[in-house]
């Protein structure tokens, strides 16, 4: 994707903490920067982000660095199958002294939370979770209590052992805004894995510098406010209707996944210093956007979207 | 539905998850719009059925009287058009259960329209190239064609059970118009049929509705559907049968259709030309007293001229011929009479069958703007048509006439055949066989008399009967020794006489084959030697080295129609003839190439007859298209449109008109298609190889076509608005990308398409390219209305730059680049 040579009118302010934040994330994985994009735009977008990938590649650290980018809070659950809802939303216990009962919050009253292994935990303690992505709220003992205005979480999956685990059910996958693969790096980047390691051990910055959750909230409500004109929209409807109708799918995109897809294409579009989407936008975030919710029949998600994108004529300036 | 989702996904195992979501999602996805399409579906066929049978019922009618292959060409390419739109529809979104709204909407749809608009408008194209070869109908039938295809257009595309009922409405409409205006029996199958279908239609789509405000405890089944259809048939027919007999005007329309406009068993169809609008009744109202050839008539007795009068009127009188001259004083004009009503000395001779081309000036006559008022009589049949009131064979240099005939052979036999309760009759002892006559088809026609002074009826050439209404008497007519029909013993044909006839055509084809039997050629030796010289120079250069035949005969007809110059006036011919008597008239048209139509057809008469073709001079009127009537739907013969041409001798009694004077249109020559296409083969060859060329010549230079019109349109690009202007050049990219053989796929955004070519155009159009896609998405997707000026200057730039040239030579190196 080209980015244009003069920006439109997204702030400067907005620009510059963008800037920063890409620096930022590129700098703990590193050649990964497209990847980056789309982690950063499924941020903007208010979404959340499933990371199905082999162990080791990055993931905690990337979840880590986004939370230290922000001066966030930020919590971390290991999914196991003795897991309970409890251990993810917090408890109401008595206290012998106060003869009152006091609530324990549960590691999603943070802003960044990284669900490790999230196939790996019960159904039960799963629907815990999704209703607190859903709705960044979460409903104890009959009363509902918020959660972070930029609550994102950042779920993994390990896609090679399947034993004993719980598939997210379709219907779960829906919640999250995009997946993404990360995948290894390549062969330089690796060497500079390996420097940043040993450089890693003299640094003490943690945080970025005049990034905040507020700046995050900004930016998010900014990238809401992007413009999407009426044929780009009817090319994302055209999409839409595309997966329903499309052979090899099973199970085509809902409108909830029609109203992510838009989001993230604005997020994308902020990404490039554009306040209007264009079709490029759309098209651009399609793959980890729908994949996470498609259901098809044997083909792989990819290449059936990348075929629907094909076929679906794209507007032209006409 | 995500409660239904959250149980199915907590119930079950990660396997039987899939299946048993998507049949709950599926179940769930059958909404409203989707029961619509299915429903819909359902009654596409119905209505389907009954467009097709109206169209079958109105080309029953159209084959009685047009051209199968034209019926079938039309009927193929109109079907060709509408499957292709329906597939075209189909295929865009592949699955039924889909909306009408979702169907129309996409783009891709817009060829399916243009397919759909094409079939509707092929009987409009089709009609001037029937027209062309001889066929072709009249604006109603093909507005009604129109109809028909348009009512199964409608039935096949529509996506609305509004418009389906749209379509049910036109082929009904269709099927009762084809009714009426069907002359066969079996149209009233095809009626019943459509009622029947109709029906079928009807209870089958609307039983919910019947249903609903029926009682509660009725169970619809297919049975009862077919049995309350049957019984409605039947209760309809058998109480139809029972009233009928009671109600006078079902008693006549038992008999017949339409029978207050001549019906379908009355006399010829010309009745049928509307309700209370019959030629008959026009006449019984003016002159009740008057219709028909009856003693009685009190027109009979008049004492206005003859037929010799129109003649004298139009081209003046016959010049006089003084056999002696006299000491004579001149009168006064104040002591002269007036000429108005007297007859000529022409006029009276004893037979009145002479026709002199040597004539005085006419004097001047008024335009005529009252064709009604001015009309001797009128004409119900084909525009341009000949109607021959005299036939001459002999020529002494200046009259012709039919002095050579012998009196004992003055009239020929008249047969009479009743045909219902009206006798016809026809030109006896035609005994030659049907199979060398050069005459096909029946076309019924009528005249009808208004001010016409003559005895002789005029009538074409092929005439095969002819009647008056309630005359049954054979002696009111006769046919003279000129072969002209005429009603003896009387002064002139009685006014408002309607006299039906049934005309032939010319058979082009056996015409060919009959007229090589000629004679060997005459001298005319009445005529001076230059006149002579010139009419047989001329003849012979007409007829060059054509084989003896119809092709000759066309030859000299056509060199002087070509060539010599029509003026009605004849001021210039009579005058130098005056001038210089001892010339003649007929040279002096031979040296001015100029004149009136009877010197015309007296030259063409004569030359034919020196080539050795039988041939005689004619006189009568010309159907005059201008003199159409379109009130009566009848065409006025005004004393303007006496006329005069030839007729030749093709042998066994045959005597075929030809028309040499430029202006008039040829006899209606009829010939099948395949026979016009093999006489033009050589046209049609030439023209095909002509589109062809053409056609390959601007395939090859498209790339250049396209620029050079590119260059040209540029100063209207400053016209437009910044919108417009990318709009245009986005099209001409598009265009130039397809002329290079790297078309935009549909799927691929322009952007994404032209980034290719980025790292091998040159650094500025590279740049500018990129400015105009900028400036396009802000005007297309960002609000913006406004280009700057470096925009601008970059869509000139691309105009100009991004060449189909450019293009292709971008995809040539892209394309090495890969190979390397």
């Amino acid at each position: 994707m080209s980015a244009i040579h003069e920006p439109i009118s997204t702030s400067t302010n907005d620009k510059h903490s963008i800037d920063l934040l890409r620096s930022r994330l590129n700098q703990v994985l590193l050649g990964k920067a497209d990847r980056m994009e789309l982690v950063i735009a499924c941020l903007l977008a208010g979404g959340h982000l499933l990371l199905d990938d082999l162990p080791g590649l990055g993931k905690t650290t990337l979840a880590k660095a986004i939370a230290r980018c922000f001066g966030a809070k930020f919590a971390r659950i290991q999914c196991t199958p003795d897991l309970l809802p409890t251990d993810v939303t917090g408890f109401n216990m008595f206290n012998q002294k106060t003869r009152e009962f006091e609530f324990h919050h549960g590691p999603v009253f943070s802003d960044i939370l990284l669900a490790d292994e999230i196939n790996r935990t019960t159904p039960r303690t799963q629907s815990a979770l999704f209703e607190a992505m859903a709705e960044r709220q979460v409903t104890i003992d009959g009363e509902s209590r918020p959660l972070s205005p930029v609550f994102f979480v950042i779920a993994t999956q390990n896609p090679i052992e399947s034993h004993g685990a719980y598939p997210l059910p379709e219907a779960q996958l829906d919640r999250f805004s995009m997946k993404l693969e990360i995948g290894y790096p390549d062969r330089a980047a690796q060497i500079a894995i390996l420097n940043q390691v040993d450089s890693q051990h003299n640094s003490t910055s943690d945080s970025c510098e005049s990034l905040s959750l507020d700046t995050l909230q900004a930016l998010q409500n900014h990238a809401q406010g992007i413009r999407i004109a009426p044929a780009v929209q009817e090319y994302l409807v055209d999409l839409c209707e595309a997966t329903r109708n499309h052979e090899s799918v099973s199970l085509g995109l809902s409108p909830r996944g029609m109203l992510i897809w838009q989001r993230v294409a604005r997020a994308w579009a902020l990404l490039q210093n554009r306040d209007f989407v264009i079709p490029d936008d759309i098209k651009a975030v399609a793959i980890p956007v729908v994949g996470v919710r498609l259901i098809t029949r044997g083909q792989p998600a990819s290449s059936v979207i990348e075929s629907i994108l094909k076929e679906v004529e794209a507007p032209s300036y006409r | 539905m995500s409660n239904i989702l959250l149980h199915a996904s907590s119930s079950a195992a990660s396997n039987e998850v899939v299946p048993k979501l998507e049949r709950l999602v599926r179940r769930r996805a059958v909404d409203s719009i989707t029961r619509d399409s299915r429903e819909l579906e359902r009654r596409r066929t119905g209505t389907i059925s009954m467009a097709i049978v109206a169209i079958l019922l109105l080309t029953h009618r159209r084959l009685s009287y047009d051209s199968l292959i034209v019926i079938a060409i039309e009927s193929v390419c109109c079907l060709f058009f509408l499957l292709l739109s329906a597939w075209l529809v189909r295929r865009s979104v592949p699955r039924q259960d889909v909306g009408a709204k979702e169907l129309w909407s996409t783009k891709s749809n817009t060829w399916s329209v243009l397919f759909m608009i094409a079939s509707v408008a092929t009987p409009w194209i089709a009609n001037p190239i029937a027209k062309q070869l001889g066929n072709g109908n009249g604006f109603e039938m093909v507005m009604l064609t129109c109809l028909g295809w348009g009512s199964l257009a409608i039935a096949l595309l529509s996506f609305q059970m509004r418009t389906l009922s749209l379509s049910v409405i036109c082929s009904g409409f269709l099927t009762l118009f084809a009714t009426f205006i069907s002359d066969s029996p079996f149209a009233l199958w095809f009626s019943l049929l459509w009622g029947i279908l109709c029906l079928w239609w009807l209870v089958n789509n609307y039983w919910s509705q019947v249903e609903t405000a029926a009682a509660v405890g009725i169970q619809p089944a297919r049975f009862q559907r077919i049995v309350f259809t049957l019984f409605g048939c039947i209760v309809f027919l058998v109480g139809s049968s029972f009233v009928a007999g009671r109600i006078p005007v079902i008693r006549k329309l038992k008999a017949e259709l339409m029978p207050t406009s001549g019906g379908t068993t009355g006399k010829d169809s010309a009745a049928r030309s509307g309700v209370g609008n019959g030629d008959a009744l026009v006449a019984a109202k003016k002159h009740a007293t008057s219709f028909g050839a009856v003693e009685t008539d009190i027109f009979l007795d008049s004492e206005k001229p003859s037929l010799f009068d129109v003649f004298s009127d139009e081209f003046g009188e016959p010049k006089k011929r003084l056999q002696r001259v006299e000491r004579a004083q001149a009168l006064s004009p104040q002591n002269r009479e007036s000429e108005d009503g007297k007859s000529t000395e022409g006029n009276r001779s004893a037979s009145g069958s002479e026709f002199s081309i040597e004539r005085e000036l006419p004097d001047e006559r008024k335009p005529v703007d009252d064709l009604v008022g001015e009309s001797l009589m009128f004409w119900q049949g084909e525009s341009g048509t000949h109607l021959a009131a005299q036939r001459f064979s002999h020529f002494d240099g200046a009259t012709w006439s039919n002095a050579e005939v012998n009196s004992s052979a003055s009239t020929r036999a008249i047969e009479c055949t009743v045909i219902g309760k009206q006798s016809w009759y026809g030109p006896g002892g035609t005994s030659v066989q049907n199979s060398i006559s050069p005459f096909v088809d029946s076309l019924p026609e009528a005249i009808k008399f208004t001010r016409y002074r003559s005895p002789t009826i005029p009538s074409r050439q092929g005439m095969q009967l002819w009647c008056i209404d309630q005359i049954d008497q054979q002696d009111f007519f006769e046919i003279s020794f000129d072969d002209c029909l005429m009603m003896p013993n009387r002064e002139h044909v009685p006014d408002y006489t309607v006299v039906r006839m049934i005309n032939s055509r010319i058979d082009l084809e056996r015409l060919e084959d009959l007229v090589r039997n000629c004679s060997p050629g005459r001298s005319h030796k009445q005529l001076s030697d230059n006149c002579q010289l010139a009419l047989n120079q001329l003849a012979h250069d007409y007829a060059g080295n054509l084989p003896r035949g119809w092709q000759q005969v066309q030859s000299v007809v056509s060199g002087l129609r070509s060539q010599f110059v029509l003026d009605r006036t004849n001021e210039s011919v009579l005058r130098d003839s005056i001038a210089n008597s001892e010339s003649g008239v007929l040279n002096q048209f031979l040296l001015d190439r100029r004149g009136p139509d009877y010197l015309f057809a007296t030259a063409a008469t004569l030359m034919l007859d020196h080539l050795g073709y039988r041939t005689r001079f004619v006189a009568g009127f010309y159907a005059n298209p201008n003199h159409y009537v379109a009130r009566e739907g009848e065409i006025a013969i005004l004393p303007s449109d006496a006329h005069a041409w030839l007729e030749i001798d093709v042998g066994h009694g045959y005597w075929i008109p030809l028309e040499p004077s430029p202006g008039y249109q040829t006899p209606p020559y009829s010939a099948s298609i395949w026979y016009r296409i093999k006489q033009n083969r050589w046209a049609i060859a030439m023209w095909t190889l002509a589109f062809s060329s053409a056609a390959l010549c601007l395939f090859l230079l498209r790339s250049l076509l396209v620029e050079w019109a590119s260059w040209i349109a540029f100063p209207v690009l400053f016209l437009l608005n910044d919108r417009l202007r990318i709009s245009w050049l986005t099209w001409l990219l598009e265009l130039r990308c397809r002329l290079a053989g790297i078309p935009r796929a549909k799927g691929i955004l322009l952007r994404e398409h032209l980034h290719r070519f980025r790292t091998i155009l040159p650094s500025d159009l590279s740049y500018h390219v990129q400015l105009y896609l900028e400036s396009a998405d802000r005007i297309w997707f960002g609000g913006t209305s406004r280009l700057s000026k470096n925009d601008q200057a970059a869509i000139a730039s691309v105009w100009h730059g991004l060449t189909t040239k450019a293009l292709r030579r971008g995809s040539k190196r892209m394309t090495e680049g890969q190979l390397a």
